[in-house]
């Protein structure tokens, strides 16, 4: 009983790792990549 | 919740982040939060902060060191997760003594970034950027106490090494734009 508490609790931290990265990996792609699109589209705006 | 209390957690915290950001609600406490930025520059460090620059500058000065120390401590961290670095080095020495250092840096930059904010406190309330350096932090210091910490306090031989390099991936995105939207503040305004 409690090595399978100890498991749950290992695929628990497991699982939640892996939904934390995956949405901070998604989140930082998305608000860089607009950043970075603002900035192209300002230098077509000063130098065409 | 059951066995999954955590996993529930993240995802509760990822959907109240969504809705924070694509509702009213962001603009909604962005205005409650003018009186609390108003009255940091009538405080202590609020007044130093303006009438003695040498003593911003000393602070700053403190508080990029600080930044440095925090980012040593992630890049080392990570980039042995990644398999990168120091990999003759016990991956378990290595997460904890980097852990050390980073919670003292951390500490250290949180305690000057107030002082430093206090003094600019409507100049920063007013810039975008200084919100996602917030958004930033806050971010990173959940990932690392209530995710990364947690999963690498046990049995790291044991973790899927694919799980551990997007951990460390993650880790190095957010302290990432922790740093960047750091310097950023200061080319603002």
């Amino acid at each position: 009983m409690k090595e399978k508490n100890l498991a749950d609790g290992n695929k628990d931290t497991a699982l939640a790792a892996l939904l934390a990265a995956t949405a901070v990996i998604v989140g930082f792609i998305i608000y860089w990549a607009d950043e970075i699109q603002a900035v192209r589209e300002m230098l077509e705006l000063a130098y065409g | 919740m059951g066995p999954y209390t955590r996993t529930i957690s993240v995802g509760a915290v990822i959907v109240f982040g969504l809705v924070f950001a694509l509702t009213g609600a962001r603009h909604t406490t962005w205005e409650a939060l003018l009186p609390l930025f108003e009255w940091m520059e009538t405080t202590p460090p609020g007044v130093i902060s303006q009438s003695y620059g040498a003593a911003f500058a000393l602070v700053e000065a403190a508080h990029l060191i600080a930044m440095a120390v925090l980012g040593g401590a992630v890049l080392v961290a990570d980039g042995r997760l990644l398999g990168l670095i120091l990999r003759d080095f016990p991956l378990r020495r290595v997460l904890d003594q980097s852990h050390r250092l980073f919670v003292w840096s951390l500490a250290a930059m949180i305690l000057t970034g107030v002082f430093m904010a206090c003094g600019v406190a409507l100049k920063v309330y007013y810039l975008n950027v200084f919100w996602y350096k917030m958004l930033a932090l806050v971010t990173g210091v959940l990932f690392v106490f209530f995710v990364r910490r947690p999963l690498l306090r046990g049995d790291v031989e044991n973790i899927n090494p694919q799980l551990l390099r997007l951990v460390g991936i993650a880790s190095l995105m957010i302290w990432f734009s922790v740093a960047a939207t750091g310097r950023w503040i200061g080319f603002s305004g």
